[in-house]
């Protein structure tokens, strides 16, 4: 587990490094940046050397003192204590680096003495170029930058995700509610999970929800994703060897991709959606963590639950750590919830639970909570009804259509036949007979959820090509096992001989795919600069822009920091965005009673962001950075309104707003309807400025 | 009948049955896509006549095993006499094509009738079958596109919506037929360097069908080309070895190399480009005469024969071949060159005087014919990895060597298999024992190939026509191999006693449903791909319909076309002395390439309709003039055309400077019914 966490605390100092070099020339406190990594080393180590101090002398393990539970604490600790410190007078965002680095060094350390320096430097530059790969998959487009901030000032090209899930956490932080807040603060069903971990996180890293999503997200959670992949992978080896060059093959061809980025997007098997949807990278590690756990605790006890001879601490293991945990993952992924359901389901019914009455109850129970979730993070929207091959027909050229299974399961088909290859299984008699004997429930279990996760896009409308997570999920298991299994599933590889054909014509045939890699490796990374370099040259002085060439070449003339800031200022969103900033320094009990009214005629706020059809998320702007709610937040009424980010929870505006609807006394009606006492009116000053124009003080009489 | 003659009847006949079946189905599919317009049969059935003659006739000469009675010699001789005759019908009147097309008929039904006794029927009839839905797929790729069609004279017409390509062609058929001089024709004749020698055999061969050149490309082309390709493809098998008929694996793996196993957008992205190889007439024409020249030195090497015949072969074949094959096409002679040098060198046929004789002359013939053919603005100039870097799509340009040379490794993959090559020094070991002749020289063809598009840049990815003879040759080579392959695969694989146990569902093999799921979406592309272009073809031909139907002729180019046709059919000797000049003024003319920004290919047009050259026939000052198609031969206009340019006084003083008595004037200004003028030169002298 020390490579891992070394590899993992690695990415995580490269992402917060690139995120400090590419704010070079506008504000870059380092605080924000160092807690990130902080966290991220906390997150990563602690859960390791608390495994290492817990285990046991004999080299066994029980489920309670396995690393996969220890981070699953470790995370919900630190999640906790970020809810615990939301008003607390102390920034604790330095002790997390004290803590990260102690943790680090310690992790570090032992590792240092287990391993040689070629080994050594081998792993840290290649976990750097992973680092810059994942930079640039997270900050390569529009969803999330180092400069999101400025990009909303200067030009209003951002996608609405980043500002509508901000509004979410910021109402979670606020208001401790799951709401949107354009119109008061009412539930929305969404897996608001991550909105949450990061509203938390957030309280501990010195930074706003919306910041965090920029910065905290991606040190933190990123190296957790791919960490985690591999730690589900150390785990479930259990003393199985290792192979040496398979593991870090299978990762690399899994992550970045084996044919070119263009190729993968034409199957929808989709590079950098992984880390665009935060809820999808929380998900991942913590759905892998909590199987990791359920096996190392059937290991142990499955024989034992199955004859009697349980004891009750294995009972509430499975009605409340795992059901909590899939309750838990709802919350995080609603389809993590289902497939995990599902394959629990499945396990249960192979390995004969269901003859068992306490653990057919706890069946039932479990069956419940999953329900009773499923009603609080599934939103109506999402439920669109039965549309055949909904995902391909939007996302997949039809050419392409033949190949979808194949390449969207290709991790899982070669995990299979690998596994079946490794039991002698040559016919389907002899399938019969291992499935029979119990032998591959793991292959069963992979195929369940590859063919349960393909199906909702096969089938159902789900907006957005979010049928991919539920699709995308066998990947990450199927190369978690592989990794696992790659020991004894493929051949140890011996020093190649170019005296046999055999290796020359490998060698040709897998150049492409090397070179491929490689290509694939810098495509985002690529993106991210040019990205970079084309907002720093449109807020430069005209005169000097038109000398200077947009390139990547042209990075280093564009970091003076006066002329970036001039840009800024001059900037049409710059106003409004820095009014909102101030109110956002606001203390939380001031906010938890105020609400923001900003009426239909402040066009420069109603038109902040740019984007085509942006107006039906014009309104998220102002939770999302003050943290306040808004009142009569809807979008004008010509806007068309996407049914999606809670939007059809409020009530569409269905004519223009009138002088009488922004009265003192209309407005303060509705504020204590939905539960403030007080509301600021933003608007336009004399001199055209946007900023807080009337303050009206609302009672409940 | 020679015994190896005999032994390779039924791949020979099934070879002609395949290629007259493409040349029927292709006939059968023109007449149809015309129907509702102008459709004389007899072009469609001299053109199909012609064809089957050309693919069946040789089959029925070939009496012999020396090179010169082979049926690859004789079929090239066949193109020779057919073109032959092509000059005699144009020059006294007398055309034998109601004999050749009618013996083609006849030969081509023989063989069928003969080929289909030979086997089960079921198994004859499915593979007709497969070959018409093949040809239906060769039907869609050729007339697919906007380079040939059926409704070629509708669509110029309708919208001039026409590939420039195919005047380039045209015009310069129509300028050697005219005036006997290679040239575009666009002010004067002016010599130009390139290889015409496919635009030369297809002014002979449209004078053999009593047809236009421009019709020829659409009609004659497609019938009597393509199905001669496969011909000689596939008598380069038979050659080296192929049985073709019930060869399962042979076929499927040719359906894999020509219709593609993974989706055109792929292909194409990895410049495998289907659409290329047919519609390059000079390609098309030129891959045959390839092919047979090898299927001829093959049957002459197979011989071994001193004497006479050698000398022939070497003194005269050889160097002729070349010089023909770099008149076709300049890449086919370049490559068979390499092929033949390095064959000498391998052999050391080098030590034998006639052989170095040989060398010597076909060096000379080939520096002459470059020297002919040769178009110096094609070299845009060393760049390295240029095709693979631009004609590939950014971000795969890595596959290129393992896909666009597949065909290539497959074969030499399967060979090393075949022969228990595993390592290098049983390489080494039967390259000395001459065992991988094969792959050597299909190695060589590959690695030639490969270069020159590699390191120079080659105008509009031209490089394609070194690069992709590989795969053509390679997929003769697997054919003829594909039939020892099987054996030596079913010989060294367990018994089934060995395999497995258990019958039934139980018993089936967990690889071979793997083997069915992955291979799956490559088959069912195979038959997207089967489908993509004659759906496309079918969609062109109704869209044309219904634009025709709904747009009144005068709002059309019809006037002008009509115009240009007419002067075609003005006497040769009047043509001969004649230039054609079109007013700047004459906006019918001078916009029907301007919808899509093709101004500076508008001159090729007149020349490739009219079949006269013009005269001041340089597109308007203000369009930019490629470089290319031989532009560079005449002087790109400076300043718009005045009236003092138009006078006859003028057009004669410039048509006298080039040689000519006579000018035609077509005038149209505005949308009017063109007007031609003649202006005798010779009274304007007086």
């Amino acid at each position: 587990m020390l490579p891992v966490a070394v590899g993992s605390s690695v990415v995580a100092i490269v992402l917060g490094f690139i995120y400090w070099a590419a704010r070079i020339g506008f504000p870059a406190p380092l605080l924000p940046i160092m807690s990130s990594i902080g966290v991220a080393l906390v997150l990563i180590n602690l859960p390791v050397i608390l495994a290492r101090l817990l285990q046991r002398r004999d080299g066994e393990t029980e489920w309670y003192r396995s690393y996969s539970f220890i981070w699953l604490i470790t995370l919900s600790l630190v999640a906790g204590f970020g809810r615990l410190v939301v008003e607390a007078p102390f920034n604790f965002a330095s002790t997390f680096v004290i803590l990260g680095a102690i943790a680090f060094v310690i992790v570090l350390a032992g590792w240092v003495r287990q391993t040689s320096f070629g080994k050594a430097v081998l792993l840290i530059a290649a976990s750097s170029w992973f680092g810059t790969w994942t930079a640039g998959v997270v900050w390569g487009r529009i969803y999330k930058s180092p400069l999101f901030m400025e990009m909303l000032i200067a030009n209003g090209i951002v996608h609405h995700d980043g500002v509508t899930l901000a509004a979410l956490g910021n109402m979670l932080r606020t208001y401790h509610s799951a709401s949107m807040g354009l119109d008061g603060v009412p539930y929305m069903a969404y897996h608001w999970g991550t909105p949450w971990l990061f509203a938390q996180l957030s309280n501990i890293t010195s930074q706003s929800v919306l910041e965090f999503y920029q910065l905290g997200y991606p040190v933190t959670m990123i190296p957790l994703f791919f960490g985690g992949v591999l730690a589900f992978a150390v785990q479930m080896r259990r003393g199985r060897p290792s192979n040496g060059f398979f593991v870090p093959a299978i990762f690399i061809c899994a992550t970045m991709g084996l044919i070119p980025v263009t190729g993968l997007d034409a199957l929808g098997v989709w590079t950098s959606n992984l880390t665009i949807s935060e809820s999808y990278a929380v998900a991942v590690p913590f759905g892998l963590m909590l199987l990791a756990t359920v096996v190392e605790f059937w290991r142990q006890r499955g024989d034992l639950v199955l004859n009697d001879k349980a004891t009750l601490i294995d009972f509430a293991f499975l009605a409340l750590f795992l059901a909590g945990g899939l309750v838990a993952l709802g919350y995080i992924k609603i389809s993590f919830m289902i497939l995990g359901f599902a394959a629990a389901g499945f396990a249960g019914l192979r390995v004969g639970a269901w003859r068992r009455w306490p653990l057919l109850l706890i069946g039932v129970w479990m069956a419940i909570w999953i329900a009773f979730t499923y009603q609080r993070v599934s939103l109506a929207a999402h439920r669109e009804g039965i549309v055949p091959l909904d995902f391909l027909k939007a996302f997949v050229p039809q050419v392409w259509w033949p190949f979808f299974v194949l390449t969207q399961l290709f991790w899982s088909l070669l995990f299979i036949v690998l596994r079946l290859r490794e039991e002698n299984a040559r016919t389907i008699g002899d399938l019969v007979e291992l499935i029979r004997k119990r032998r591959i429930l793991d292959v069963e279990i992979v195929a369940a959820v590859a063919l349960l996760g393909i199906l909702p896009g096969f089938v159902l409308h789900i907006d957005g090509g979010s049928a991919f997570y539920f699709s995308d999920i066998q990947r990450w298991l199927s190369v978690g096992l592989l990794l696992a299994g790659a020991g004894t599933l493929l051949p140890q590889l011996r020093t190649p001989s170019f005296r046999k054909l055999a290796t020359i014509g490998i060698v040709f045939v897998a150049l492409p795919f090397a070179v491929s890699i490689v290509r694939n490796s810098i495509y985002w990374p690529v993106k991210m600069l040019k990205a970079n370099v084309e907002l720093r040259h449109s807020l430069y002085p005209a005169a000097e822009r038109a000398s200077i060439v947009p390139g990547l070449r042209s990075l280093p003339k564009l970091t003076n920091s006066t002329k970036l800031e001039a840009g800024l200022k001059a900037a049409e969103n710059y106003n409004p965005v820095n009014s909102l900033l101030q109110l956002s320094r606001m203390p939380l009990d001031e906010k938890r009673h105020t609400a923001i009214f900003v009426p239909q005629s402040e066009t420069k706020y109603w038109n902040i962001l740019k984007r085509p059809s942006a107006c039906a998320f014009s309104g998220f702007v102002v939770p999302s950075l003050t943290g306040i709610s808004m009142i009569d937040g809807m979008p004008a009424a010509d806007c068309h309104l996407s049914p999606y980010y809670g939007l059809s929870l409020f009530e569409k505006r269905t004519r223009p707003q009138t002088p009488e609807d922004m009265t003192a006394e209309r407005l303060c009606e509705r504020a204590v309807r939905l539960g403030f006492n007080r509301v600021i009116e933003i608007g336009a000053d004399p001199e055209g400025r946007i900023a807080p124009r009337r303050l009206f003080e609302c009672t409940h009489s | 009948m020679h015994t190896q003659l005999t032994d390779t009847r039924d791949a020979r006949e099934t070879g002609v049955v395949f290629a007259s079946s493409v040349a029927t189905v292709l006939a059968a599919l023109y007449w149809i896509s015309r129907i509702g317009f102008a459709n004389p049969v007899f072009p469609v059935a001299y053109s199909l006549g012609l064809s089957l003659f050309l693919i069946a006739a040789p089959l029925w000469m070939a009496r012999s095993t020396a090179w010169w009675g082979s049926q690859s010699f004789l079929t090239i001789a066949c193109v020779v006499l057919t073109m032959l005759l092509g000059m005699v019908a144009e020059s006294t009147g007398l055309n034998a094509i109601p004999i050749i097309a009618l013996g083609g008929v006849l030969l081509a039904a023989i063989t069928l009738l003969r080929w289909l006794g030979k086997g089960t029927p079921a198994r004859s009839l499915l593979f007709v079958f497969g070959v018409c839905v093949f040809a239906v797929w060769c039907a869609g790729v050729i007339w697919g596109s906007r380079y040939k069609m059926p409704l070629f004279w509708e669509t110029m017409s309708y919208k001039a919506n026409i590939h420039h390509d195919t005047f380039y062609y045209a015009s310069m058929a129509n300028m050697m037929d005219t005036y006997g001089v290679p040239s575009t024709g666009l002010d004067g004749i002016p010599l130009v360097r390139y290889h015409y020698g496919s635009a030369w055999l297809f002014d002979q061969w449209s004078h053999l069908l009593g047809i236009d050149v421009l019709t020829f490309y659409s009609l004659g082309y497609p019938l009597i080309v393509l199905p001669l390709f496969f011909a000689a493809l596939l008598q380069l098998s038979v050659e080296l070895g192929a049985k073709l008929r019930n060869d399962w694996m042979g076929w499927i793996l040719f359906l894999a190399a020509t219709v593609g196993f993974i989706p055109t957008v792929a292909l194409n992205a990895l410049a495998v480009w289907n659409s290329n190889a047919f519609i390059s007439e000079s390609y098309l024409m030129g891959m045959p005469v390839f092919f047979l020249t090898l299927a001829t030195a093959v049957a002459f090497y197979r011989e071994k024969k001193a004497g006479r015949s050698a000398l022939i072969f070497f003194i005269l074949f050889v160097p002729l071949i070349l010089s023909a094959l770099g008149f076709l096409k300049i890449s086919m002679m370049l490559l068979a060159l390499a092929a033949g040098g390095y064959i000498a060198l391998r052999d050391r046929l080098y030590r034998q005087p006639m052989v170095l004789l040989s060398a010597l002359i076909a060096l000379a013939s080939v520096g002459i014919t470059y020297h002919y053919v040769s178009l110096p603005a094609q070299n845009g100039g060393i760049s390295p990895l240029h095709f693979m870097r631009y004609d590939a799509r950014e971000g795969w340009q890595q596959f290129f060597p393992l896909i666009h040379l597949l065909w290539t490794w497959v074969y030499v993959g399967a060979r090393l298999w075949e022969e228990r090559i595993a390592d290098i020094s049983s390489l080494r070991s039967s390259l000395r024992q001459h065992k991988l002749t094969d792959v050597e020289i299909l190695l060589l063809v590959a690695i030639l190939g490969f270069l020159p598009g590699e390191i120079v840049s080659i105008h509009g990815g031209s490089a394609v026509y070194f690069s992709d003879v590989q795969r053509w040759l390679a997929l003769s080579f697997i054919l003829a191999r594909s039939p020892v392959w099987l054996r030596v695969w079913r010989e060294r694989r367990p018994s089934r006693d060995e395999r497995t146990t258990e019958s039934g569902v139980r018993g089936w093999k967990l690889s071979t449903l793997l083997m069915i799921f992955v291979a799956a979406p490559f088959v069912v592309t195979l038959f997207v791909n089967l489908a993509q272009w004659p759906v496309r073809a079918i969609r062109a031909n109704i869209t044309t319909r219904h634009e025709l139907a709904q747009t009144p002729r005068e709002a059309t180019y019809y006037p002008i076309v009509t115009a240009l046709r007419d002067i075609s059919r003005l006497p040769e000797s009047e043509r001969k002395q004649s230039l054609l000049f079109i007013p700047q003024s004459n906006r019918q003319y001078w916009s029907m390439f301007t919808a899509d920004g093709r101004c500076t290919y508008t001159p090729l047009i007149a020349p490739g309709i009219a079949s006269v050259a013009m005269l001041d026939g340089m597109p308007s000052a203000g369009c930019e003039v490629t470089d290319q198609y031989n532009m560079t031969m005449y002087q790109a206009r400076k300043r718009p055309q005045l009236p003092e340019d138009m006078s006859s006084e003028r057009l004669c003083e410039k048509a006298r400077a080039k040689g000519f008595k006579e000018v035609i004037v077509l005038e149209a200004p505005g949308q009017e019914i063109p007007r031609r003028r003649r202006i005798d030169c010779y009274l304007h002298t007086s």
